[in-house]
């Protein structure tokens, strides 16, 4: 079974299967010339030349401007969406995770063994959520900030409800996964 | 009707023949309408060949034709050119003590060549929008509290710069032996605090 890595461009193809290794031996056949061709007249003229990825430095965030700074607001801003972008990424790249392991182990098993895999992309969604839920696209960090002091207001009025509801899920989970011994064990009873 | 028919009849003859004059005879509807009136001299055995027309096919090959040498042809030389002997970059860390330039940014070389050479360094466009940035700020500032300059004045009127109309003093007793007569209007000209 061909796996996919989280980098761009690098396929593993790879399997135990008979049947798979020789539909990838038949996808060879457009692949020898191609590469026959790129390692001898190719390869040998260019030069190789790097490239990099733009590296962001930290700057202060919206708690420590001033009131009046817009230019501390502006670079702030930035920062925030930059911020959003990637939480937003690794939220995605999670979701790919389990389902990945879903794909590998199938429904029934992956719902025991992917278990960490689901519980850390719903704890990533969770958090997302918080921070930057219920916005809209055209949100400042002004609108998460304020939003967090509402939320912090809110927590300390009401320190004993839980509105995010995990633990509520664990349990609801576990009852499932103790649903189905029961019913592998012994169908008729359960 | 009948005279409309005759004529129908008297058409093909005379589509036909071109050599001949004065045909006598009527040619008929229906299964004889399409016999050949028309003479052959026989002289040469040279016919004309009857085939599609080639116009629209040498139109359309001569179009593609002169796209493809003016800007295909070209262009995919510059293309075939670029990834023999250039290529794309590669991803490389940023070594430390290095900072990269500007166009060493981008992976695709005709992308470098044009943040490089044509458009502009985005670290001084950036730099430039929060000089503006700053101005428009500077001038918010000013008129903010221009405006509540103008304001506190108008509530209070003790400053002899906005809402200050100069009047001399005769009209104002004038104006007091008037109220003191016939009665002010029915509010105070000076209800504020």
């Amino acid at each position: 079974m061909s796996s996919t890595h989280d980098e761009h461009g690098s396929v593993d193809l790879s399997s135990e299967n008979k049947f798979m290794n020789r539909l990838i031996g038949l996808g060879k056949i457009f692949d020898g010339p191609a590469t026959f061709f790129r390692e001898k007249f190719v390869e040998k003229n260019r030069k190789e030349y790097p490239y990099y990825h733009r590296n962001y430095p930290r700057v202060p965030t919206i708690d420590e401007c001033a009131f009046g700074d817009h230019v501390c607001f502006f670079e702030a801003n930035e920062q925030f969406l930059r911020d959003r972008k990637v939480d937003k990424f690794i939220t995605q790249i999670l979701a790919r995770r389990a389902h990945e392991c879903y794909i590998k182990h199938g429904p029934y098993d992956g719902f025991e063994k992917c278990r960490q895999l689901d519980e850390d992309h719903e704890k990533a969604l969770t958090n997302y959520y918080i921070k930057y839920g219920d916005l809209g696209s055209n949100a400042t960090c002004i609108d998460a900030y304020m939003k967090q002091k509402h939320r912090l207001i809110w927590q300390r009025r009401n320190p004993e409800k839980d509105i995010v509801g995990l633990e509520k899920q664990k349990e609801i989970r576990k009852e499932v996964a103790e649903y189905q011994k029961r019913i592998t064990e012994d169908p008729i009873k359960a | 009707m009948i005279v409309h028919s005759k004529l129908i009849n008297l058409v093909p003859v005379i589509a036909k023949s071109n050599l001949r004059h004065g045909l006598k005879e009527n040619v008929s509807k229906g299964l004889n309408s399409n016999l050949n009136y028309s003479q052959l001299r026989h002289s040469h055995a040279r016919t004309m060949f009857i085939r599609p027309g080639k116009f629209y096919t040498k139109k359309y090959f001569d179009t593609l034709h002169f796209h493809f040498c003016l800007a295909g042809l070209p262009f995919f030389l510059f293309i075939a050119y670029q990834n023999f002997f250039v290529g794309p970059a590669i991803l490389n860390d940023i070594p430390e003590d290095y900072e990269p330039r500007y166009w060493e940014y981008h992976k695709n070389p005709i992308k470098r060549f044009m943040s490089r050479y044509i458009f502009e360094i985005p670290e001084r466009a950036y730099e430039r929008n929060l000089h503006f940035i700053y101005v428009e700020g500077c001038k918010q500032k000013m008129r903010n509290l221009e405006k509540k300059v103008k304001t506190m004045m108008k509530e209070n009127q003790d400053y002899k710069a906005w809402y200050y109309v100069p009047v001399p003093k005769e009209t104002l007793e004038m104006k007091k032996e008037y109220h003191q007569k016939y009665g002010s209007l029915g509010y105070e000209s000076k209800f504020t605090k």
